[in-house]
């Protein structure tokens, strides 16, 4: 609105100016026309009248001479032929005179009789006494003697300016002379004035007073006025070719000027001034011309040139243009100047400072509303008011007095005062701390007092403060801190960035984050890194990047966007650590976790791992995998007899060699003890699996030696196949496993494919395992007995408690049917632990019953127990039930002997306590006859095999009689098991074997059952048969 | 694309050329000279009726040119640089005889009616004068080219037994009837040869006829057939055959700014006798020199 007014008031003064230059151009111009009028005016006054003088001279030397008054009066008088010759005469005599006037611009000279009528015209000789007088008013009022100069008349062939002298004789007008001036002449006086030289000058005549008065034929020598149809110009005029075209220009103006007909009509001149453009000024003049009868019988129109015009009209555009640009350069200053001050008055006005401005005692007499605002003071309230009295503490301990007030003193002092220690009072009492900036205030070169800046710097101070906390802790963090502007570029970063990345502070200030690709990670993982960024406003991962040392470094990186309040993001913080120890330590653990530490080979969950993976893999291409289950045969023997170190070798060595046995890409792993795990992938031919058992096989068949023990370590292997044989690790594993047992039975040192009889037997072995744990609990198991019969006496000797298991479906069970699925289903402690216990009860029972059943003899399997817990499980459960150790008899199958786990300290315990100990099956086992030696055995049991085959068998009876001798030789008695005929008996009678077992005795039978035999004494009778 | 189409296609593109190029002759003027018998200004008030009126006839605009000279009018007439020309008998024998397109349309009449006219040898009033003898004499003649000049002051001369190279005579050319009549009035010539009606014009200035000649066929409108087209001509003609003595006011009224000779009516060519001046201009010797 204000600019709007000040622009208003500028056109204003823009338009006044102009106004006066066109009011002043307007007199300039108008005192111009008015000068061309009277030059005009003065020129065709000045050659009329010197036409006249000359026309005087002419008429009194030549044409007033009694000569020509005399013939004039004469051919009044005379008839037709004397007229003649007196018309011949004069026109002979003044030919001379009219050639010289028509040099002078004259056109006609006419002589006219005193009764009005044309004598001679010399102009047209043929046109002669018609009565010109009664059209020529001038000739009629000098026909009456008075003498009319200068005046415009038409006549009968042209108009012009009239010259008429009446002729006397003798004092009475005999006739008159009469001249007409062409135009030519008034227009050559027009032309002649200074600076018309240019002008175009026409004659305009009314038409209708022209044609009233001239002859027909001399109406041809005109045409019509260009301007108006009422006048007339001469032909030659008209015609008259090569005119300018500003002429032309100019005529088209006038004949379209409405106002030119009333002006012709009403006989009123007009003066005009056109211009084309800046230049070419012409001042049209219609100037009226009077005729002798004083109307306006035709009109001069004159076009002049007007040079003087076209200056002024350009020096009044340039004062013009000149005046708009002082006027507007005016207004731009005047407008600068209040747009200053206003600008000064409203940045004081937005200003984020205080500001307050004393006078030379200071008192305030300016002040902004910001000041207001942070004094808590109205602008009222301020005005006037001593400063330093008012709000100026200047410290929170002593402010000094007025005298001293640094704010006003330095600055009126002609310096600036500048500190961030100040402190004002606000109006509410509260103290703040301002930085403050009082400068001396001039004005006119004269120092008035002290401008004072100040701000609220309390928060901003404390903030600097906490900044300063926060700087020390963001270069303390052990974390590598990076900041950097919405851009990338990094503005800032910490100490620890330098000491993991090697670049300091100012080598990559400026530069981007980029300067710390490793090049591991491609486009898209940093632009989905972006994408995360821009959608959740960070990012945490690890990346790979590259310290200045050019090493690629793990790091643990956390980005977070910066965002102001509108969420524009201004920059982003990245917070990092070097995770290179932590990644180590990772796959350190992750082999521990996924490697068999012993043989370097992956272990069971690495394996499964892999073997899931491998399974979807294989599933999806459609291609088969096979699975190698291995177990080590008789491991468990190298194990127990030459300890866990020369075990642990011999794994690494099979491991080696099955890593060698398969090729690169093929699994290899170790699933824990002695058993491994090959998984083949993609393999070709349909037998592949199997050759490489046997590759493996042959491999693993070769001895290793190990420090000075030779090993034969054997292998069975178990295959199975997927999607064959199964469609999940599980399966294939449960099945290869299966496969690897069949391979075992059948032999060891082998490999089986898995089949789904395998299956069924397997489902069956589990089946009984659950079973078994059941008849535990049910109690379906039941003791045989059968009884040991001294050779020598016949007597019983001891019972052989058999393990019998009442199956609720399958009937009763043979130990030979379950006790292999006992071992692997680790019930055989609980079985031998209830045999014991049944079996000392029942003794004790048969002892209650007044019986002697002699000793108990209890099969004890060499894999169940071990020496630390020999007594646990056998001496105190025989304790327990109150049976003597002497009355029970431990029997161990021969190949138990070598079990580490049975070592002579065990045995020796055992014996210790009482307990009688027997080897079982002798003869088919591995014993030494030194281990026999150092074992406190009390009998050795040949196995029934020797004894089924005595008749026809020279073999058997040499061995039974060498175990009898050695038995003797070594003091230990001698059983014979499986005795079933009497021969066999008698064989072992003779040769002295010491007691005998079987079914010639008595097959096992139920513990009701042995009672009536003990009774009865009767293997006495066997015996005797046996011998006779 | 065929042959005939690629005519009709440069056809349209070529015909407004031919269009702009062809002048309209309906709109160009009919230039029409008559023989500067007199001065400039006279001609023009005499014919400038006759214009008007002829160019309502042909219905094209009819301007008049003016020649100072008899023999320019006629060499721009063999140029056609006219298409009319208002000529005396022997300007018009001697165009015929080198133009063959120029085609008579009409012979006026002499104020007495008749086609014909003749010119007269003048003197002043006052002056006796026997042809036969008198010496020293100056004669003026109108133009070279003209009838009442050469021709017929050496016919006026013979009948006197006298010739225009005689060594008593001299002859000078005025340039037109009129000035050679006032340069008899003025006593810039002795005698001069003009036309009889102009010498009567003039007789109130004491100008005398001595003798008279033998009459010429009127002045004729003749067309250049090479400018103007057949209907064009036929009805210049027309109009000026209907042309009569003016006997009422209407015809007064018409005629008010022609030129006196043009008022009398006008005949057919075959009407006026041409043979004479034909036989004239064979047996013409070369024009003499006139005196400085």
């Amino acid at each position: 609105m204000r600019g709007m007014r000040f622009s208003l008031v500028v056109s204003g003064l823009v338009i006044l100016l102009a106004l006066l230059l066109l009011a002043n151009y307007g007199r300039e111009v108008q005192t111009r026309q008015y000068f061309i009028e009277s030059s005009q005016e003065a020129a065709i006054t000045s050659r009329l009248s010197s036409y006249q003088r000359m026309l005087e001279v002419l008429y009194d030397n030549l044409f007033n001479r009694a000569e020509v008054t005399a013939a004039l009066a004469q051919a009044r008088q005379a008839d037709a032929q004397e007229q003649a010759r007196l018309r011949g005469r004069l026109y002979r005599e003044f030919y001379p005179t009219f050639t010289q006037l028509q040099s002078n611009d004259f056109r006609e000279l006419q002589f006219v009789l005193a009764d009005g009528r044309s004598f001679l015209r010399f102009n047209r000789p043929d046109l002669y006494a018609d009565p010109i007088s009664l059209q020529r008013p001038l000739l009629n009022r000098v026909l009456q003697g008075e003498v009319h100069n200068g005046v415009l008349e038409n006549g009968r062939v042209y108009p012009g300016f009239r010259f008429a002298f009446p002729l006397r004789q003798q004092g009475e007008v005999v006739g008159a002379v009469d001249f007409c001036l062409s135009f030519k002449a008034i227009k050559q006086a027009l032309k002649t004035v200074e600076g018309h030289a240019g002008s175009d000058i026409q004659f305009l005549v009314r038409k209708d007073l022209y044609e009233a008065v001239s002859h027909p034929s001399s109406q041809a020598l005109f045409r019509e006025s260009a301007i108006s149809p009422d006048f007339i110009v001469e032909q030659e005029e008209a015609d008259r070719g090569g005119r300018p075209d500003h002429v032309a220009w100019l005529y088209e103006l006038l004949r379209e000027d409405t106002q030119i007909p009333q002006v012709l009509s009403e006989g009123r001149r007009l003066n005009r001034v056109f211009c084309r453009g800046l230049g070419d000024c012409y001042a049209s003049i219609l100037r009226p011309v009077q005729d002798s009868l004083d109307r306006t019988s035709a009109y001069i129109l004159s076009l002049i040139p007007m040079p003087d015009v076209e200056y002024l009209r350009r020096s009044h555009l340039s004062a013009f243009v000149v005046g708009t640009l002082l006027i507007l350069l005016a207004a731009v200053a005047v407008r600068r100047w209040l747009d200053s001050n206003r600008r000064l008055r409203t940045i004081s006005d937005h200003m984020a400072e205080g500001m307050y401005v004393m006078d030379e005692v200071g008192k305030i007499i300016y002040v902004n509303p910001m000041a207001c605002e942070i004094l808590r003071y109205d602008e009222e309230e301020l005005i006037g008011a001593e400063a330093h009295a008012l709000f100026h503490t200047h410290s929170e301990r002593q402010p000094p007095l007025s005298q001293f007030c640094p704010i006003r003193l330095r600055s009126l002092s002609g310096e600036t005062y500048r500190s961030t220690d100040e402190h004002f009072r606000r109006s509410d009492g509260v103290t703040i701390r301002v930085s403050v900036v009082s400068s001396p205030f001039w004005l006119d070169d004269t120092l008035t007092g002290s401008v004072v800046l100040f701000r609220d710097i309390t928060a901003e101070y404390e903030d600097k403060a906490r900044l300063q906390r926060s700087d020390v802790a963001f270069s303390s963090l052990a974390e590598a801190v990076m900041v950097t502007g919405p851009d990338g570029e990094i503005q800032a970063v910490n100490r620890a960035f330098t000491q993991i990345t090697g670049y300091s502070e100012t080598e990559v200030i400026g530069q981007t984050p980029r300067l710390l690709k490793s090049g591991r990670h491609d486009q898209a993982f940093y632009e989905q890194l972006w994408q995360s960024i821009s959608r959740d406003g960070g990012w945490e991962g690890e990346v790979w990047n590259r310290r200045k040392s050019g090493e690629v470094y793990p790091e643990h990186l956390r980005i977070a966007a910066v965002s102001r309040p509108d969420g524009v993001i201004t920059g982003y913080v990245a917070t990092f650590s070097d995770i290179t120890e932590k990644l180590r330590q990772e796959q350190v653990l992750r082999k521990l976790a996924y490697h068999d530490p012993l043989t370097g080979l992956h272990n069971r969950a690495a394996f499964l791992e892999m073997f899931d993976h491998a399974l979807g893999h294989a599933e999806r291409c459609r291609r088969r995998l096979a699975l190698l289950y291995l177990d080590l045969d008789r491991f468990k023997k190298i194990n127990d007899t030459l300890g866990h170190v020369i075990g642990d070798r011999v794994l690494e060595t099979s491991a080696r060699r099955l890593r060698d046995a398969v090729r690169s890409d093929d699994e290899v792993a170790r699933l824990g003890g002695d058993e491994f795990i090959i998984m083949l992938e993609d393999f070709v031919h349909e037998d592949s699996p199997a050759r490489v058992a046997r590759k493996v096989i042959s491999l693993l068949s070769q001895p290793v030696v190990i420090e000075h023990h030779t090993l034969h370590v054997t292998t069975s292997i178990g295959i199975a196949i997927y999607p064959d044989d199964g469609s999940d690790v599980t399966q294939l594993l449960k099945n290869a496993d299966s496969a690897m047992y069949m391979a075992k039975r059948e032999g060891r040192n082998g490999f089986q494919y898995f089949t789904p009889a395998m299956a069924k037997r397997e489902e069956d072995r589990f089946s009984l395992e659950i079973d078994l744990h059941n008849a535990l609990l049910d109690e379906e198991f039941l003791l045989h007995y059968q009884p040991k019969v001294d050779l020598r006496t016949g007597r019983l000797t001891g019972l052989e408690a058999l393990l019998r298991w009442q199956h609720p479906q399958r009937g009763l069970l043979y130990p030979s049917e379950f006790l292999a699925v006992a071992h692997e289903g680790g019930v055989m402690r609980d079985i031998t632990h209830w045999v014991i216990t049944e079996s000392c009860r029942q003794l004790q029972e048969w002892l209650d019953a007044g019986l002697e059943p002699g000793r108990i003899a209890i099969n004890i399997d060499s894999h169940t127990f071990n020496s630390e817990d020999a007594y646990d499980q056998i001496g105190r459960t025989v304790e327990v039930s109150g049976i003597s150790p002497h009355r029970v008899e431990l029997e161990i199958p021969e190949s138990g002997l070598l079990e580490k786990s049975f070592d002579d300290e065990f045995w020796k315990l055992l014996v210790d306590m009482g307990f009688e100990l027997s080897i079982d099956d002798f003869g088919i086992g591995e014993s030494s006859l030194l281990r026999l030696k150092h074992l406190p055995v009390t009998t050795l049991k040949i196995d029934k095999s020797f004894i089924r085959d005595i008749e026809s068998d020279e073999g058997d009876r040499a061995i039974i009689r060498t175990v009898v001798a050695m038995g003797q030789s070594l003091g230990v008695r001698v059983l014979a098991e499986g005795v079933e005929q009497a021969s066999q008996l008698a064989f072992l009678c003779q040769i002295g074997c010491d007691e005998a077992q079987g079914h010639l005795f008595s097959t096992p039978r139920p513990a009701e059952q042995i009672a009536p035999l003990l009774r009865e004494h009767a293997f006495r009778k066997i015996l005797d048969c046996g011998r006779s | 694309m065929s042959l005939l189409r690629i005519g009709i296609l440069a056809l349209l593109i070529t015909l407004p050329l031919f269009l702009w190029a062809s002048p309209d002759d309906t709109k160009r003027p009919i230039r029409f000279a008559p023989v500067p018998m007199e001065g400039k200004k006279i001609l023009h008030e005499q014919f400038f009726g006759l214009l008007g009126y002829l160019q309502e006839a042909v219905g094209r605009p009819v301007e008049l040119i003016h020649f100072e000279d008899y023999s320019d009018l006629l060499q721009a007439f063999r140029n056609d640089q006219i298409e009319l020309a208002y000529l005396g008998p022997l300007p018009y024998a001697l165009l015929a005889k080198s133009d063959h397109d120029v085609e008579p349309l009409a012979c006026f009449r002499e104020a007495d009616g008749v086609s014909s006219y003749t010119c007269s040898l003048v003197a002043m009033g006052g002056r006796q004068l026997d042809l036969a003898y008198a010496q020293g004499l100056h004669i003026g003649l109108t133009q070279p080219f003209s009838t009442c000049g050469y021709l017929a002051v050496s016919q006026m001369l013979a009948a006197s037994g006298r010739r225009l190279d005689d060594p008593g005579i001299r002859f000078s050319y005025a340039g037109s009837h009129t000035e050679a009549a006032l340069g008899v009035v003025r006593g810039e010539y002795d005698l001069a040869g003009i036309k009889t009606t102009i010498a009567e014009r003039y007789r109130h200035l004491d100008l005398r006829i001595l003798t008279v000649s033998p009459p010429f066929p009127g002045f004729g409108v003749y067309a250049n057939r090479r400018q103007l087209s057949a209907d064009e001509i036929e009805r210049l003609r027309q109009a000026l055959l209907r042309l009569e003595p003016v006997t009422s006011e209407a015809d007064r009224e018409q005629r008010k700014g022609w030129g006196n000779s043009l008022r009398n009516g006008a005949e057919a060519p075959s009407n006026c006798d041409y043979q004479g001046v034909f036989d004239a201009v064979e047996s013409l010797p070369l024009l003499l020199e006139a005196a400085p």
